[in-house]
Formats: structure tokens, sequence, C-alpha cells
């Protein structure tokens, strides 16, 4: 695909066929800058470097007091230089305003002077303050002026700002030590009035209540062990008693029929069955058995009747008896701890709610207390703190700004000089024309390149035939091809006539 | 039969006697007495070309005034062009026909230049003969008669008496004829449709085997009836300035061309490189 971008050979033509114009553009362009360049007027620039201490070594000592931060010193300095103040002080002092500024005329003086000031700033601290002039001398003077200015009004102002931050910060130490006063007056009176109704504190009282519940609750479950005790004692005695009387007879009349039953052995072996005694003994043998099973069913019915003596004197019965008396007390005793607990938890309980109260009221004064204090401490840490600075900014050493380098004589010119002129002209004119060619060539919709036809049109080219020219077109091509040569050198040495000129002016 | 009798019979359609077509043998045998006979015949030609009537030759001086390209005076690159176009056109003679259409997409613009060129260039073959048919008004007379006034094209169409070699003069180029514009100065173009142009322009290009009729016709966008051309020409070439045409006028141009007889475009009137940058590029 054909692109008019890369064609240079189209280029070549179109320099060729636009060649007095390439030619006359040239000339107006570099003999026109040349010209501009001859009449301008030499620029000097005098200036001074100052160094803006932001970290000095006073600094870190002095971090956090009233000393005066500037965030961004480039902005605040040109603020500072370029105000109505200065630059009054600047034109009086260079002999340009006499008295203060009220005609339009010096108020354009006034313009003029800020147009000649420039305020820069290099690597966050070297702030170079520049005056521009037309000759060397005001260069110089100028910029000597203007940073004296500067800095003069720089300690001034700084001094001034110390003594104020100093005088409002001890004006509300005041105040608040006053407050102060009255807030630990008020806490002292609240104490005083607290001891004498003895109240203790909420915290201690809450302590109380649960370790007198705790208490409650270990007798309550002391005194539910003691009546569980106590009731199985009864039990048991109860049961006690019955077994061994029942026993006790039953076991009187099993002896007593072994005994019979014995006797009747013995008789039958000498007598018969029809002998009396036999007869006698078999009767009291049946009697005898018919009062064990009265005896038993008695027993099974009636449970226990009256103890006996051998009863009495029965150990386990005597032990039982002793612990179920042991219980009894333990029941007693218990019963009138609980009692006596339940009546203290609700005493404490009832005291819990008027210490709650007081402390509400006495944390409330303690709170105001406490703040006041703050401020006041941290108001006194400020106030010496610009006490200190006071008096290092009322040293003019200190004020932040050093003068690091003075304002100088300038020797050589500023900005665009003659030599800068004609090198812009002579490139300019050669390259304007160019790239108009250029962009005519890409911007342009006439064909000019056989590639073009068969590349993007697809159209055979059977042949490419540069102009055919007679002898007197080409008598005429080479006239031209000098006359232009000869134009060249014409403006070639216009350009060098006025470069000669200059520097004779200039000696 | 002599050669040329044969040429002309062979020109009119007839099958020739003892033709290559009519010998039996090999392809071999075949091709070597078709060849045998092409370079006799143009031998004949060249015989009967070198008796055309020649007043005078131009002389140097008068080549450069009317812009002729010549080895003396011009450089390969400029000729080289030139051979390479009637090379074309003598190779698409046996298929399309010796007549050549020479049209501008310009309206306005002299292709007269490139037009006497090329057939200058055609007529330096000693075997051929060129006639260029201006159809535009010229600025330079080619003819090398003494008459004062010489007759054209359209005096031939105003004039039913006028003969056809009456208008066909010779010029300063070995074998290169010319039918001048004439002097009836009619710009109109309407003797393109007459019956008498379509006459002469058959009669021209059909009268000799080895003569190629060069017709600078007016531009293919301004007249509509240059379209008329189509039908006799063989070979119809497009001219585009340099630096003259956009990419619509060559695409509207050609559209109105029988594509069978587009030959190609030329792009002509380049700026000439000079000085250093013609050593460049």
């Amino acid at each position: 695909m054909y692109k008019p971008e890369t064609d240079f050979e189209q280029l070549a033509r179109s320099i060729v066929k636009h060649k007095w114009f390439i030619a006359l553009f040239f000339a107006v362009i570099s003999l026109g800058l040349t010209t501009l360049g001859f009449f301008a007027q030499k620029q000097y620039s005098s200036y001074s470097t100052l160094l803006i201490e932001r970290s000095s070594i006073l600094t870190p000592l002095l971090d956090g007091a009233a000393v005066q931060k500037e965030n961004e010193p480039g902005k605040v300095a040109k603020e500072a230089i370029y105000s109505r103040r200065t630059l009054t002080q600047l034109g009086q002092e260079l002999g340009l305003l006499d008295g203060e500024v009220d005609t339009s005329a010096e108020e354009s003086t006034l313009n003029m002077l800020k147009n000649k000031i420039a305020v820069s700033l290099d690597a966050d601290r070297y702030l170079k303050v520049e005056f521009i002039e037309n000759t060397a001398e005001k260069a110089f003077q100028g910029a000597d002026v203007l940073t004296k200015i500067f800095i003069g009004q720089k300690q001034g102002g700084k001094s001034r700002e110390s003594e104020g931050a100093y005088n409002f910060i001890d004006n509300q130490v005041k105040g608040y030590h006053k407050k102060l006063l009255e807030a630990e007056d008020r806490l002292k009176g609240f104490r005083a009035k607290k001891l004498a109704s003895g109240t203790t504190s909420e915290e201690a009282i809450t302590q109380r209540v649960e370790r007198l519940q705790e208490m409650l609750d270990q007798a309550s479950l002391d005194l539910k062990e003691a009546y569980i005790q106590k009731s199985s004692l009864q039990r048991q005695l109860k049961g006690e008693v019955r077994t061994s009387v029942s026993l006790s007879r039953q076991s009187q009349y099993v002896n007593r029929i072994q005994q019979l039953k014995d006797e009747l052995a013995r008789l039958r072996l000498n007598y018969q069955e029809s002998y009396p005694d036999i007869v006698d003994l078999k009767h009291q043998i049946a009697d005898q058995e018919k009062l064990m099973r009265q005896e038993k069913r008695n027993s099974e019915v009636r449970g226990s009747i009256g103890l006996d003596d051998s009863i009495r004197v029965n150990e386990v019965y005597q032990d039982m008896k002793l612990r179920l008396s042991n219980a009894n007390t333990q029941v007693a005793t218990l019963q009138v701890r609980v009692n006596e607990m339940k009546k203290n938890i609700a005493n404490e309980r009832k005291k819990g709610k008027q210490v709650s109260d007081v402390d509400a009221q006495q944390a409330e004064l303690m709170r105001d207390y406490t703040v006041n204090k703050d401020i006041y401490e941290d108001l006194l840490r400020r106030r010496e703190k610009a006490r200190v600075s006071m008096d290092v900014e009322s040293d003019a050493s200190h004020s932040g700004i050093t003068l690091y380098e003075p304002a100088f004589m300038p020797v050589t010119p500023v900005g665009l000089r003659f030599i800068h002129y004609i090198a812009v002209g002579l490139v300019m004119g050669l390259g304007l024309p160019l790239a108009a060619l250029y962009l005519l060539q890409i911007v342009g919709t006439k064909v000019k390149s056989d590639q073009f036809l068969t590349a993007n049109m697809k159209i055979p080219v059977l042949a490419s035939v540069e102009s055919i020219r007679n002898d007197i077109e080409m008598r005429i091509e080479s006239g031209s091809r000098i006359t232009i040569t000869l134009f060249y050198f014409a403006t070639f040495a216009a350009i060098a006539l006025l470069g000669y000129y200059r520097l004779m002016g200039q000696v | 039969m002599s050669n040329i009798g044969k040429a002309i019979d062979r020109f009119t359609g007839k099958p020739v006697e003892g033709g290559a077509a009519n010998i039996p043998g090999s392809p071999a045998q075949k091709r070597f007495e078709y060849e045998d006979q092409i370079v006799s015949r143009r031998y004949e030609a060249q015989k009967q070309i070198q008796s055309m009537h020649q007043p005078k030759l131009y002389s140097d001086r008068e080549l450069r005034r009317l812009r002729f390209i010549y080895s003396k005076n011009h450089k390969e690159e400029l000729r080289q062009p030139f051979r390479d176009l009637r090379n074309k056109i003598t190779l698409n003679h046996a298929t399309k026909g010796g007549t050549v259409l020479v049209t501008s997409v310009v309206p306005d613009y002299s292709t007269d230049i490139f037009c006497r060129n090329l057939a200058a260039t055609i007529a330096q073959d000693e075997s051929c003969t060129s006639l260029l048919i201006n159809c535009k008004q010229e600025k330079d007379r080619l003819d090398v008669t003494d008459e004062p006034q010489v007759k054209g094209l359209t005096d031939y169409i105003s004039n039913e008496d006028l003969l056809v070699s009456d208008v066909i003069h010779p010029t300063g180029i070995s074998r290169m004829r010319v039918i001048p514009f004439g002097s009836t100065n009619d710009n109109s173009m309407d003797f393109l449709r007459s019956t008498r142009m379509r006459v002469l322009v058959k009669d021209v290009s059909h009268r000799y085997r080895e003569r190629y009729t060069v017709i600078n016709a007016p531009s293919v966008n301004m007249a509509s009836d240059v379209e008329l051309l189509n039908e006799y020409a063989n070979q119809i070439i497009l001219t585009i300035p340099y630096g003259k045409a956009t990419e619509r006028d060559i695409a509207r141009a050609i559209k109105r061309f029988d594509k069978e007889k587009f030959l190609g475009a030329a792009l002509i009137d380049i700026v000439p490189l000079t000085g250093i940058l013609s050593k460049i590029f």
C-alpha cells in the first residue's frame, strides 16, 4: 500500500517545484528574526539566593512551639515580595518613586517593577530573588535592594508574631488557672460531705452483697441437708424399735416351744402317747405355737408396742437417738443463719442505691477538674515554648532566612541573544516551508505517484515521464538556479552584515 | 503473390496461400517457417518504408525546440519509458491492432508532447511507421512541408473533396507522419461524431500493416464524444499529469473506457529532480 507520508521522492520533487517559495520564505523569516534580534534590547539578570532554614537545629528543640512554620515557603515569599508594600519600598529606594503611590504613572512604574522581578524556590529551600534590567548595574542594584527589603520584613514580622502568640497563651493560662481552682474547691467540699454520710463506694457494696449471697446459698444448702438427715434418722429409729420388740417375743416363744418339744421327746422314750404328761405337753406346745402366731400377726398389724428395757439399752438405738438430737440442733442453727443473711442482703441493697447517686456526682466533679487540669498544664507548656520562640526570633540570626549568596554584578546578558535569533531564523526559515510542503503532501488529494496508481488504484502504469523541456526552458531553469543561489547568498550576506553591525555596536 | 500482397490479404482476413497453417509437417517446422515468413515480410516492409518520401530531417536544434527526446540530448531514464511503451503497443498489435488513443484525465491539458514522442519512438523501429492524428489544436507545427498553411483533420472533415492523402504530412522524423488539427478553429469537438472522421480513422489505421496510429484525443473528462473513439482505437492510454488529477477523476475516466482496450495509465510531466536531489533519488 502506498502512503504519501513515506514518499520522500515526492517531497524532493515538491522542493524543486517550490524552490522559490522556499527561498523567499527563508529570506523573510531569517532576515526578519535577525532584524528583530538586532533591535532587541539586552537583558541583564542579577539575583541573590536566600537559604530558608526549614529544619534548623532549633526546630527539633522547639517542636510544637509557636514557631512560624511555612508549609509553602516559596509561595509565602512570592506573596511577600510581590506585595504592594515591598514594591513601593523598592521603587522608593531605587529612586523611581517619591513617597506613596497616588498617580497612575506611579502605578504603572509599580507594575513595571513587578515584571522585572522573578522569585523561584530550588530544592525546597533555596529562594532565588531575581531582578532583570537593561543594564548590569541596574539589575544588580535592584536585586540587592529587593533582597534587603525582603529579609528586613521577614525578621520584623516573625518576632512580632511570636510575641503576639506568647501574650495570647499567657492570657489563656490565667483564665484556666482560675477555673481549675474553682473545680478543686467543689471537689473538696463534696468529699467532706461524703465522709460524713459514711457511704462507701458502690463497688464495695456490690462485693459484699455477692459474698452474702454466696454464703446464703451455702447455708440454704446446708439447711436442706440437715432436714434430710433429720427425717432419715427419725425414720430409721422407728423401724429399729418395731423389729427388735417383735423379734424378742417371737424368740421367747420359739425357745419355749423347743424346750417343750425336748421334754416331749424325752417322755416318749418311756411313755405311750396317751400318757397324760405327753398329752399335756402337746397342749402346751399347741398353745405356745398359737401364741407365737398371734404375736407374729400382731407385730405386722400393730407396729411397735411399748418399748421394753431390752430395747432401750440397744446400742444402735442409743446412737441413733444421739444423732437425731444433733440433727435437730443443726437445723435450728442453720435456720437462724439463713434468716439473718437474707436480712443483711436486703440492707446492703438499700445502701447500694444511695451510693450510686453519690458516685455519679463525684465523677462529674472529677471530670470537670481533670479536664481543666489537663488544659491548664498544656497551656503552661505552650507558654514556656512561646517564650523561648519569642526569645529566639527576637535574635536576628535565627529568623529562618539567611543570605546564602548576595546579589552580583552580571556580566553576560540573559534571555534570547542575537545569535539565538539568527539560529532560530535559519532553522525556522528552512523548516517551516519544508514542513508545509510535507503537510500538503500528506493532506493533498492530487495523484503524484505511480506507486499510488498501481498499489492503491490497481491501474497498470505504462510509463512515468518527467516533463520534457526545450532549450528556452532549460536556459530559464539554469538561470533560475543561479539566481536562487545568489538569492541565498544575499540573504546570508544580509544576516552577516546585521551580525557585524551588532558586534560593532556592542564594542 | 508478393509478400506485400500476402500481408494485405492477411490483413483483410483472407487465408494466406502457402502460409504456415497450410504446410504439413512437424510443429517446429511450422513455427520456423512461420517466423521465416514474418522476417521476410518485415524485411519487405522495411525496404518499402525506406523508399518513403522524406523531404527533410529535423536538426538537433529543432528536435529540442519541439521537445523530442533523442539520444544525444536526453538521459536514458527519459527515453526508456517511451521504449517500454512502444514495445507494449507493438506486442499487442497482433491481437489488438495498431491504433492507439491517448487521452488526458485533466481537461485542457496538452498531451501533444507525450503523443509526438510516443509516435517518434515507434518510428525509431525501422520496420514500423507511425501516424500522429491531432484532434486538438496543437502549438507546434510538426510537418515539414513548405506550404504556409497545411490541411488538417478539420479541413478533411469539412471539405468533402479532400482525400486522406491530402492531410497526411511528413515530419522531420523518419517514418513518422502527422495529420495536424487543421486550419479550422473549431474546438467544439463535434467533428468527432462525423462520418468522415470515422472513415478517416478506419482508413489510416487499416491501410498499412506496419503503421501505428497515435490519436491525440481530447480529455476524456471533457468531451463525452471521446467515447466514440473507443470504437476506432484498439488500445487506449490515459495520461495523468503529475499533481493535477485526483483519485476520483482517474476512477471516473477509467470507467468510460472499454476495459478490453484500456492499456494503462502514464504519469506525465513529472517535476524533474535537479542538482543533489537527482543524485539522492
